[in-house]
């Protein structure tokens, strides 16, 4: 028997393209989609916030003027969206690892939980920011 | 069926787990991507709330002195320490997940460590260096 006849014959992981998205599944993929933004986005805002204070006024004003116009905006609200999320919806593994909220209803409920949370965080930060922070 | 044993269809030929070790470490990954969690779970609400008291409309002045507080340069090193590791241990497990071409893999996987211990290192050279 050959590797391909024996790969042929391993169970195959659920099809994606006929599967009816859950509410935990779609989730689940979000949950690693905005770890891999914040892995890109939060890292380089981290480096680029270091260096540019380093460098001095001159290139600490030019980075904040490239966060503050349209596009950086843009790239903000998502780095808090993808904050939020991924830190609420951590909470929900972190209790999944611990035992808990593991029969379906418990996984929806903390998982409408982790997605009202988002919402309310993103907007209640972004309304501190223009309301107090930006004065 | 030459020399596999009856219903031991789906058991892996020797050669493809010849020289990957035993799986000694999964536990050990798993244990510091929680506590890397966990410890963002203190470090980035204070991020959050410094981005809006002390950096957001504050002058190059006022960052370097708020930053070069020591309670402020000890709590960014460890932020930076704590999102570039849990970072590369996230990843790490994407592209094990997704990329089944070996030599892509390990390419991915020794590439994006390189370039996060450098931009870590970076960081907490900037940092150290403001607070001088």
């Amino acid at each position: 028997m050959s590797d391909q006849d024996i790969k042929s014959k391993r169970p195959l992981s659920p099809h994606l393209q006929v599967y009816k998205p859950q509410m935990t599944s779609v989730m689940s993929i979000l949950h690693r989609a905005t770890g891999v933004f914040l892995s890109l986005f939060a890292v380089l805002l981290l480096l680029g916030f270091t260096l540019s204070v380093l460098m001095g006024a001159e290139r600490y004003d030019q980075f904040v003027s490239l966060l503050g116009s349209f596009f950086g905006r843009g790239i903000l609200f998502a780095l808090s969206v993808c904050i939020f999320y991924h830190m609420f919806n951590g909470i929900r593994h972190l209790f999944w690892d611990s035992g808990k909220l593991f029969k379906i209803e418990n996984a929806q409920y903390a998982g409408a939980f982790v997605l009202l949370g988002t919402g309310a965080a993103t907007l209640a930060y972004w309304y501190c920011a223009y309301h107090y922070a930006l004065k | 069926m030459p020399y596999y044993k009856e219903g031991a269809e789906f058991e892996a030929p020797l050669k493809t787990v010849k020289g990957h070790g035993s799986a000694k470490s999964g536990t050990h990954h798993w244990i510091h991507q929680r506590i890397t969690a966990v410890a963002s779970l203190f470090l980035v609400p204070w991020a959050l709330w410094a981005v809006h008291s002390h950096i957001i409309g504050a002058s190059h002045d006022e960052v370097v002195a708020w930053l070069s507080q020591p309670l402020n340069t000890i709590l960014g090193i460890l932020l930076v320490i704590t999102m570039h590791y849990h970072a590369v241990l996230g990843l790490q497990v994407v592209v094990e997940d997704y990329i089944h071409k070996e030599w892509l893999k390990i390419l991915k996987l020794v590439g994006q460590k390189l370039l996060y211990t450098a931009s870590a290192i970076a960081c907490i050279y900037a940092l150290i260096q403001i607070a001088n």
